[in-house]
């Protein structure tokens, strides 16, 4: 009985974290519209540039890749 | 009963989905970064930004076919769009119908001359871009989402092979 008072109150808190936890985290669905084909690489290996992307003007931050 | 029986399928109905703005994936590249081969370079082409749409990166690291991490994009705003971009993370629902991650989010400018939204993953830095550029392979513009993100941000030290693709969802309606 001497600890009855905190029990209670300890399994309160975890009710009130789980209820606030369940409001608060987004539970939106999301349905797929579109999907790219999958791009398979190893990164072990070299990946080469796309010969027919100028890829410069797509990342405006990169510098232009060597020929 | 009649009444009864179209009051049950009131409440059985299920709107349909939205399906009319596709938003028209044309393209995806993946290349390790010109400056450092640790770094992986994943770009979609795309003819419209939808903010009603979440894009999403897709990574298979284990050749299964479904995602193992993702970073996911969502854009927010009327006059200037701004773009909200999560960092690599493990998904709780993977496939045709999915879930916002729970994982940080950084904000930044949808613009042409915009500067690289840089998050920080690990204490790696991953940098994306979202805005109009020229078309990369013929004349006009398209709008583009960009990543530049080290390999060990998505990848296990001892893995190399990937599997990308990216994905555009709409909110299911209610």
């Amino acid at each position: 009985m001497k600890y009855f008072w905190w029990t209670i109150s300890a399994f309160v808190v975890l009710v009130l974290i789980t209820l606030a936890h369940r409001f608060t985290v987004d539970k939106t669905i999301y349905t797929q519209l579109e999907r790219s084909p999958a791009q398979h690489i190893d990164t072990a290996k070299r990946l080469e540039l796309p010969k027919d992307a100028n890829l410069e003007t797509v990342f405006p931050y990169l510098p232009a890749p060597q020929p | 009963m009649t009444l009864l029986v179209l009051l049950l399928s009131l409440l059985s109905f299920q709107p349909s989905l939205a399906l009319a703005s596709s938003p028209q994936i044309t393209d995806v590249l993946v290349f390790t970064n010109p400056e450092d081969e640790q770094r992986l370079i994943v770009a979609a082409t795309l003819t419209t930004l939808d903010p009603a749409t979440l894009y999403q990166f897709n990574f298979d690291t284990n050749r299964d076919g479904i995602e193992d991490r993702v970073v996911q994009v969502t854009l927010h705003g009327d006059a200037q769009l701004e773009a909200s971009v999560s960092v690599p993370s493990i998904p709780e629902r993977t496939g045709t119908t999915i879930q916002a991650v729970k994982a940080d989010r950084v904000n930044g400018a949808v613009s042409t001359h915009a500067s690289p939204i840089v998050l920080s993953e690990r204490g790696k830095s991953i940098r994306a871009f979202v805005g109009l550029r020229k078309n990369p392979r013929a004349d006009g513009t398209l709008q583009a989402l960009v990543l530049d993100l080290p390999l060990s941000a998505i990848l296990a030290e001892h893995k190399s092979d990937l599997d990308i693709w990216v994905s555009a969802y709409q909110q299911e309606s209610r």
